[in-house]
């Protein structure tokens, strides 16, 4: 009786969309959050009869018996779509309109990508992450400054009574498979084999986005999307447990019989 | 005692492994470009029958086995769904995306899912290669491309190809393999799909909710009736064996 076992992979998958629905949900207002898409592929199929190669013309059918044995996640896609732009006026915020992320550099020394632009000035004038990581390019704030940022990624500083001056340059990262990335919470995400090697390009630059300042981009997640998706997904996992009480009561009938 | 016995046997297991192939449909609800499977069935001659013609009244009585003997794919359309991502990809009407198959062994799918590998191929999430319209790899070197209804694929100004889709003129040659994939013959020769590209949509599975709890209810009431027909089988038997041969009835 493989239908039990096959309709248990359905439901397990159904399962792993909620969870993949409800983490997308609580990132509702997560700045800069990604949300994932949950791709299921079909299981092996054993073939209980293999075919002549023959078939009547035209009938379409196959004579081949295969008995497919369910499903299974094939992929948890991550979708980088940019998410809406939203005003906050701290002059460090920044947010990416197009393509591109931020390079950063964590205290031991590995390059870290993200696309929250929620920058602080820390003790020593480095633009740094909420979690410290500092941002790879080296930009250094006077005490006191207001900072700008131009499109093209130029950050000035502006002390009161002078004329801004150029403090550092922010430069994106994009790569060639983004849904490759590893993620690793908080925003951030390591570059992987999948995703290729991070390219180095300024902002404005063709295939890069441009920077805003002043701004954060706020979670690409669709409420209402997220919210057919679940009823969807309820639903499927429903269905499929019909399966396994037609085949349960068809055991039962199998049983009575003697 | 009547081979009837054995026919409601036949029965049973036909209604058994018909629910196999049916929860495969079903558990396969939400997976992009699956196509469900239908189980057909024939009527078997036992072979002490042979001989008889079928349409006779003793041909039908003895075409009494029912055999699994096949399966026919259902291969219509699955529902459109909207992702924006440009490396989604699904076939409006009929035909197939063909991947892998740098060593002859294309397969074919409606799941168009793809991603670009990081030397710049168009790839499956697997990592098999999707094949352009004259049977070479799709090198678009960027996911920055929009792609036409004929699925000719452009990055800015350049042209980088074309997305296959392929048909086969046979399509009982053609055997899932999982993955959400149909393997064919080596040597088969592929017949351009009439199918359009739509790009950023996927393809969603074809498998009808009312049509699968129907054949569920179906299926399940038809091993009943298989089950009746063994219990009525079960009591002529047992009243062969009380009344035949009792001198006083």
């Amino acid at each position: 009786m493989r239908a039990l076992y096959t309709a248990a992979t359905g439901m397990t998958a159904q399962q792993l969309r909620i969870d993949n629905i409800a983490n997308n949900l609580a990132n509702v207002n997560t700045t800069a959050f990604k949300k994932s898409r949950a791709d299921f592929e079909d299981l092996y199929y054993q073939k209980i009869r293999t075919g002549s190669g023959q078939t009547a013309a035209g009938t379409g059918r196959n004579d081949v018996v295969e008995v497919g044995h369910g499903t299974r996640t094939a992929a948890l896609r991550r979708e980088f779509r940019p998410g809406a732009v939203v005003q906050d006026d701290v002059p460090s915020h920044m947010a990416i309109r197009g393509e591109g992320f931020f390079s950063l550099q964590t205290a031991n020394g590995e390059e870290l990508f993200t696309r929250n632009g929620a920058f602080s000035i820390d003790g020593e004038g480095n633009l740094v992450t909420t979690q410290g990581h500092t941002l790879s390019e080296a930009v250094t704030i006077p005490e006191g400054a207001t900072i700008s940022v131009s499109p093209d990624g130029v950050v000035f500083a502006q002390l009161q009574g002078e004329d801004p001056t150029e403090v550092g340059n922010v430069q994106l990262r994009r790569f060639i498979n983004p849904s490759g990335l590893e993620a690793l919470g908080s925003g951030l995400y390591r570059a992987t084999e999948l995703s290729g090697q991070p390219q180095l390009g300024q902002p404005g630059a063709e295939g890069f986005g441009e920077l805003m300042s002043g701004v954060l981009e706020s979670s690409n997640v669709d409420v209402a999307e997220e919210l057919i998706s679940m009823i969807m997904a309820q639903r499927s996992y429903e269905l499929t447990s019909k399966a396994i009480s037609t085949a349960d009561e068809m055991l039962q009938a199998t049983n009575r019989l003697k | 005692m009547g081979h009837e016995i054995y026919s409601g046997m036949s029965g049973g297991i036909r209604a058994l492994q018909s629910l196999d192939t049916l929860s495969n449909n079903l558990a396969n609800v939400n997976t992009n470009g699956f196509k469900a499977d239908r189980p057909t069935f024939s009527l078997h001659a036992p072979a002490h029958a042979k001989g008889v013609p079928a349409d006779s009244a003793e041909g039908r009585l003895a075409a009494a086995f029912s055999v699994l003997d096949g399966e026919a794919t259902d291969y219509s359309q699955g529902t459109l769904k909207e992702t924006g991502g440009s490396t989604d990809f699904a076939v409006k009407g009929e035909g197939f995306f063909r991947v892998g198959g740098e060593d002859g062994q294309a397969m074919l799918t409606r799941d168009g899912a793809f991603q670009v590998s990081p030397d710049g191929f168009l790839v499956t999430r697997d990592g098999l290669k999707v094949q352009n319209s004259t049977g070479g790899n799709l090198q678009v070197g960027t996911a920055n491309f929009t792609v036409d209804e004929s699925g000719q694929v452009r990055a800015g100004e350049e042209v980088k190809g074309t997305i296959a889709i392929v048909d086969v003129a046979d399509r009982s040659i053609m055997a899932k393999v999982g993955s959400n994939r149909w393997a064919v013959e080596p040597k088969t020769e592929f017949l351009k799909g009439t199918g359009q590209m739509a790009q950023g949509y996927l393809e969603a599975s074809n498998v009808q909710p009312v049509r699968a709890l129907t054949e569920l209810i179906a299926v399940s009431r038809y091993y009943e009736a298989f089950q009746k027909g063994l219990e009525a089988s079960g009591a002529l038997d047992q009243q062969l064996n009380t009344k035949v041969g009792r001198a006083d009835q």
